[in-house]
């Protein structure tokens, strides 16, 4: 027995040798591919031939193991290899029958290196983690759909080996790496073009089955979408048996469910960043409550922080409908009637998905209105009819100026008059605002601020027959309930919708375009808000002249960077020469999209509903009746759709089969009308979802909103605060500890000491900056002149050349659309209207562009910001040194003044306000121009000829250069920087002196203990900073370097 | 210029101080709204080229009646052209002053001559000339799609400061018929808006109760069996879809397309600009009251 089990070892020591013998020749080559890949294939055979030789011998173990000790640092991302591998063994050993004592004896020693080997793995495990965080560079996307293309372009037809290769190269690339969209994207295209053949029937079982093991990995992954994955692989194939399933699909959906998207990263680090406040809070250590409020403040701010966009879009143009979808196919925006044809939404609306179970005033879900308050609408009122009112009495207080009887007699004027176009409609609101005040109705309603989704559309849409009622002017016979809309400001809908969950931002939609003046206002404002604009182009008509004249503002305030284009398809219109033709407008515009989105808002919004049939309220069953009925609303049918989920489905499929028809999916449509064995969980939803284009959409705005803001979120305004608080709580609790061997009179020379070099340190730093100069408020200073000349001079050529051309322009072409219709009259209406409308918006985007070149103005930055910023630098530098003779100084930061910030908020807007002195100067200048060419002949080259002869820009810019009052504002903002880099300064000397002062109190209460209780504080406190906070200053620091490294 | 071939019609010798002139109907508004399927509705097969979401009519051009089909290009010095194609938009664009006049066998034409022009709201240039093509015609019809926003209400100020009479149909997409209450409802509202912005004086409401005339061109159209097969194929099924649902035969869909009486109403009418017919002929017009007919009359007149 015993020679037979030595025989028998003997040969497998053997076999075991030259297994190793092969694994040292392979780690040669492998350690030149670094191909992690054939590493795992490569240790799944050799675990296997360690299991076929199965038993310990205790020389062939350990050379084992140094073998993978060796290759662990190749091993990137297969730390769960190198556990199996060890696992595998160790069961291997177990699993012998007829153990001896040699064998148990090397049982156990392989058991303890198996642990020796796991704490090794955890440290492994640590740098793996960071390397799963990158971001792919763009060659090896490249590389992937070379691999992808390749696999595709192996000949013969789609058999299980070319499946497999895919997937295999796209699991190698996914494994552990977040794909950019634009990279998951190209995939998809690579793939698309390859594999329009489709799987037979034949194969299915092998097929599965092969799937299943190729992507069996992904399960066991942290991922958290892993799981996804595998349902798919065991449930989704399975329901397609027997029918026809293209490979694009399948590739598609794994890509879809194991990546994680953008927003569910940004959450996650989001999220971690707060669980570690919180665990960090839970510890309670901070006894005085001195650092906890702010942590908490900033884990506050971490969760409110949220991305907004802006839906923009003609009146009518499917921006409801596109809006609705995102809030999963629910009626929220009101949608115009079959078409539309009619205006309907009034205010703005936002949307933001519920997280959780959060509930407000016992609903699931709610809309929050928020109302104007009455001075507000008194002021708009009084905005509106202040040129009716012919000044009769201009010593009118202000009080009485906003009064209702003073109102009730202007608004009389200014129906006696001939209001038109968009004055028309803004002295109708009125109107309607004070007959608000008027009947104390505002009172009533300001009390509804959260209302049921359902309820408060009709609060937000015009009153029907809008229009027809103000045949009679202001006697216009309006309820007060449906003046409503008129004092509402926004309303912020909270839903549950996985679409927005999935953006993780809110989504607002904007009052049409083009309606009215007002209309076009309230969206240019939601668009200065928003992180990201999304314009939604009309799919039935190519752009137009309305189109251009908002996406030249778009262009002229800088919003290109933010803008999205997408086109709704619509069924009727040939999207592919309308898609051309508008790709080619805007180009032309100047504006540069990657890609303009063609989405099916309709479809998108259909397939939405179908998800949440659960979520329908009154208005949805409404519509849908509505629609599905020939326009005809029936309550019977109604209660029955209320009733039945079913009779929706049905409803809803009908229409959805309609439009696939429509749009030339009939084989589509033929699996929807198989709609018996539907349900709304089918795959077939998801597959029109991704039909109708809106996942591309959301990808690419996830990916760019988030990039953009979220390392200032995380990093700037997350972690790094708490790392400043951790590491003055860390620092308060190192004074603690010093103070429990000192004597008396040590700790008050130590005192004094302190106090001394700080005043000193401060009072000789102060001086330093004494050329930053400490004038008053408003006060200008000849330095700032000086600067303000130099700006002039260095930025006259450009100045004068590009506000030419595009004066120049404007001219050109409002003179040309008006050469049939021009007379001395129309002069003023266009000057005051068209060119006011377009050169303002552009001179504000250029405004904007020198506010940041007067920031960075080479003279200011010579004079005073560089500088400054040297002679902080240099002051740390000092403060480091001289910190470190005393503990007290010990734990004071100087604060670092951030030079690059800039003045924020209103100050900075005040100031440069005064800035759109330019406009009004050009503005001048072209109406001159305007009138000495109605007297004469008007070509093109007449325009130029007088732009280059009488140089109306230049000469506006001559004057505005030795305008007092200009010059005075420029100088001013210098000024205002100037000051705001003294008080940075103050704040932080401030903040070092009460940090002193603190500290010194703190260490008085501590010193007049007695010397026991000295040694406990003494010992706490350092416990506390080496158990707790140490660790969670380590911890934060790797957490932004991760983030960081992701975001950057 | 354009007036050349407005007036003095050279061409064909005729003496305008003598010869009584047709009246001359302009047809306007949004670019992509049914102007030029209007046009091929009135003459009755395909002499426009209809757009599909992008524009399609470059030139303004005049479709007169002449015994057999040709499209002549008048250039600014004079010269007269014959096309190639009698398709006017399947020439490229002409240098600035060049006009085309297409003739076409069609009765409508005997009635009135009918000015096809590019639509507004597209480019500066298209709307010059839409603006321009307004000023030498009789009548103007502004075909709208919804309801009206800026840069529509700013055309009909201009058609109202040239002092020239105007009506607005209204072409009803998808499936909206125009006896829909959903289509009621625009034209109310549209109605009330030039009533607001004064804009009715020179308005001629073609019914007492349809004052903007809802109409379904691509229902006109297809039921007539002017709609091409192959180009329109995704329109031809969707309304044959629609058909097949409710039983609808094209008699009936060309009934309720509400083009018939639009049409005989408007040739009546528009000869009526210049020469005022019995009261009797305007009546044989369907849907048309006695009542209505001289009340319309009278507002001709009084203007």
């Amino acid at each position: 027995m015993n020679q037979n089990a030595n025989l028998q070892n003997e040969d497998l020591a053997r076999r075991f040798k030259e297994a190793m013998e092969k694994l040292e020749q392979e780690k040669e080559t492998m350690e030149k591919i670094k191909d992690r890949n054939i590493l795992e294939i490569f240790f799944s055979s050799s675990t296997k031939d360690l299991a076929k030789a199965g038993i310990g011998l205790s020389e062939a173990v350990s050379e084992l193991r140094s073998v993978v000790n060796d290759m662990l640092p190749l091993m990137k991302g297969t730390k769960k290899q190198v556990a199996e591998l060890v696992k595998d063994l160790f069961d291997a050993v177990k699993s012998q029958s007829d153990i001896n004592s040699d064998f148990r004896s090397q049982i156990i020693t392989l058991a303890k290196r198996h642990v020796d080997l796991s704490i090794r793995i955890r440290t492994l495990e640590e740098d793996v983690n960071s390397l799963e965080d990158r971001i792919m560079s763009n060659e090896e996307v490249e590389k992937i759909i070379v691999d992808v293309k390749e696999a595709f372009l192996k000949k013969g037809k789609m058999n299980i080996d070319r499946l497999l290769m895919i997937c295999q190269s796209l699991q190698k690339y996914l494994n552990g790496v977040i794909l950019s969209c634009k990279a998951k994207q190209r995939i998809l295209v690579a793939i698309k073009e390859q594999s329009n053949d489709s799987i037979t029937e034949t194969d299915l079982n092998a097929r599965q089955a092969g799937i299943a093991e190729c992507f069996k990995e992904f399960s066991g992954k942290r991922n958290q979408r892993g799981g996804i994955v595998s349902q798919f692989i065991f449930d989704k194939i399975p329901f397609n048996q027997g029918k026809k399933y293209k490979i694009s699909d399948i590739i598609s959906e794994i890509i879809d469910a194991v990546s994680i998207s953008e927003s569910d990263r940004f959450v996650e680090y989001r999220n971690q960043l707060v669980r570690m406040i919180d665990s960090f809070l839970e510890n309670k250590i901070d006894v005085d409550n001195k650092y906890s409020p702010e942590l908490y403040a900033t884990k506050e701010r971490l969760k409110e922080s949220i991305f907004e966009i802006a839906l923009i879009g003609e009146f009518q143009g499917g921006k409801s409908t596109t809006f609705n979808a995102l809030c999963g196919g629910r009626e929220i925006s009101p949608r115009g009637r079959n078409g539309g044809g009619v205006k309907t939404s009034a205010a703005v609306i936002t949307a933001q998905n519920i997280d959780g179970n959060e509930t407000k005033e016992g609903l699931r879900e709610w809309a929050e209105i928020t109302w104007l308050d009455e001075t507000e609408i008194r002021r708009r009122i009084f905005d509106v009819i202040k040129e009716y009112d012919n000044g009769k009495d201009p010593w009118l207080k202000k009080k009485e100026k906003e009064s209702l009887p003073h109102f009730e007699s202007v608004l009389n004027m200014a129906w006696q008059k001939n209001v038109l176009g968009d004055d028309l409609d803004l002295l109708r609101i009125a109107t309607l605002q004070y007959k608000l005040l008027k009947t104390r109705m505002l009172e009533k309603c300001r009390n509804k601020t959260v209302v049921r989704i359902g309820e408060f559309q009709k609060m937000i849409t015009f009153p029907p027959n809008w229009e027809q009622r103000w045949l009679n002017g202001e006697k216009a016979d309006f309820m007060p309930e449906e003046c409503c809309f008129a004092a509402i400001d926004h309303v912020l809908v909270r839903i549950h919708s996985d679409s927005l969950a999935r953006l993780g931002c809110r989504i607002t939609d904007c009052p049409g375009l083009f309606v009215s003046k007002w209309d076009t206002a309230r969206a240019f404002e939601v668009m200065e808000k928003a992180n990201a604009i999304w314009y939604l182009l009309n799919g039935q008509k190519q752009i137009g002249t309305a189109d251009t004249r908002t996406l030249e503002s778009i262009k002229d305030l800088g919003y290109e960077d933010k803008c999205f284009f997408s086109i709704n398809r619509r069924d009727d219109a040939n999207i592919k020469e309308i898609l051309s033709a508008d790709m080619s407008k805007v180009e032309s515009l100047g504006l540069y999209p990657e890609q303009i989105y063609s989405f099916d808002a309709f479809l998108s919004f259909r397939c939405k509903q179908i998800t949440n049939l659960d979520h329908f309220v009154d208005e949805d069953y409404r519509r849908l009746v509505e629609e599905t009925n020939k326009g005809q609303y029936d309550s019977v049918l109604a209660e029955e759709c209320k009733a039945n989920e079913r009779k929706c489905l049905e409803r809803i499929n009908k229409l959805i089969c309609k439009h696939l028809c429509a749009i030339d999916e009939e084989s589509l449509a033929d699996q929807m009308k198989d709609s018996e064995t539907i349900t709304p969980d089918s795959g077939i939803y998801q597959k029109l979802f991704r039909l109708s284009g809106t996942p591309d959409i959301l990808n690419a705005m996830e990916k760019m909103i988030i990039s953009n803001k979220a390392h200032s979120i995380l990093v700037t305004n997350g972690s790094q605060v708490c790392e400043e608080i951790l590491s003055d709580f860390s620092s308060s609790l190192k004074l603690l500890e010093k103070s429990a061997d000192m004597s008396l009179g040590k700790a008050k020379e130590m005192k004094e000491d302190a106090v001394a070099k700080l005043k000193k340190f401060t009072k000789d730093w102060g001086t330093q900056f004494d050329f930053l100069g400490t004038d008053e408020e408003d006060k200008i200073t000849y330095n700032d002149l000086g600067l303000v000349s130099e700006f002039f001079t260095t930025k006259k050529d450009d100045i004068v050349k590009v506000f030419s051309q595009i004066a120049i322009r404007i001219c050109i072409d409002e003179w040309e659309s008006h050469t049939m219709t021009i007379t001395g009259k129309a002069i003023d209406e266009i000057v005051e209207e068209k060119i006011k409308a377009r050169f303002t918006t552009f001179m504000m985007g250029k405004i904007k562009e020198y506010r940041k070149e007067l920031r960075n103005n080479e003279r200011f930055c010579k004079s005073i910001k560089d500088p400054f910023k040297s002679r902080v630098i240099k002051m740390r530098e000092e403060w480091d040194e001289l910190k470190r003779d005393n503990a007290l100084l010990n734990g004071i930061e100087l604060p670092p003044p951030n030079v690059e910030s800039d003045l924020r908020g209103d100050e900075i807007n005040i100031v440069i306000a005064k800035l759109d002195f330019l406009p009004t100067y050009f503005l001048e200048q072209i109406r001159d121009f305007f009138a000495s060419l109605l007297n004469g002949e008007t070509t093109e080259e007449r325009i130029k000829k007088l732009f280059n002869e009488k140089k109306p820009i230049q000469f506006a810019y001559d004057k505005t250069r030795n305008d007092e009052t200009s010059k005075n504002c420029i100088a001013k903002y210098f000024g205002a920087q100037r000051r705001y880099y003294v008080s940075l300064l103050n704040d932080s000397f401030n903040k070092m002196n009460n940090t002193l002062s603190k500290n010194i109190a703190d260490w008085d209460k501590v010193l007049s203990q007695r010397k026991k209780e000295k040694e406990m504080i003494a010992i706490n406190a350092k416990n506390k900073r080496e158990n707790i906070v140490k660790p969670y200053q380590v911890i934060i620091k790797k957490y932004e370097k991760n983030v960081a490294l992701y975001y950057d | 210029m354009l007036r050349c071939i407005m007036i003095n019609d050279t061409d064909r010798g005729a003496d305008c101080s003598t010869a009584p002139r047709k009246s001359l109907l302009a047809l306007a508004g949004k670019y992509q709204n049914g102007k030029s399927t209007f046009l091929n509705c009135l003459l009755g097969g395909m002499y426009a080229l209809e757009g599909d979401g992008t524009v399609t009519t470059k030139h303004i051009a005049k479709y007169t009646y002449g015994e057999y089909r040709e499209a002549k290009l008048f250039l600014p010095d004079g010269t007269i052209q014959v096309l190639s194609s009698p398709m006017p938009d399947q020439i490229p664009k002409q240098e600035k002053g060049s006009t085309i006049q297409v003739s076409v066998y069609s009765p409508v034409l005997m009635k009135m001559d009918i000015l096809d022009s590019p639509g507004c709201g597209a480019s500066k240039t298209d709307d010059r000339e839409a603006r321009e093509a307004v000023t030498y015609a009789d009548m103007v019809i502004y075909v709208i799609q919804k309801e009206l926003d800026f840069e529509d209400v700013s055309f009909l100020k201009d058609i109202t400061e040239h002092n020239k009479y105007y009506t607005v149909i209204l072409n009803c997409l998808d499936e909206k018929a125009p006896d829909d209450a959903d289509a009621k409802q625009i034209c109310n509202a549209v109605m009330a808006k030039i009533t607001t912005e004064h804009l009715d004086r020179n308005y001629l409401p073609l019914s007492k109760e349809k004052q903007v005339y809802p109409v379904n061109l691509l229902w006109a159209q297809c039921a007539l069996g002017y709609l091409p097969e192959l180009e329109h194929r995704r329109k031809r099924n969707k309304i044959k879809n629609f058909m097949e649902q409710d039983n609808i035969t094209p008699l009936s869909l060309l009934e309720k397309s509400g083009f018939l009486s639009l049409r005989s109403v408007l040739t009546n009418l528009v000869a009526l600009s210049y020469n005022i017919p019995s009261a009797s002929m305007l009546s044989l017009a369907s849907g048309i009251t006695e009542e209505w007919t001289s009340e319309l009359l009278k507002t001709i007149k009084g203007i």
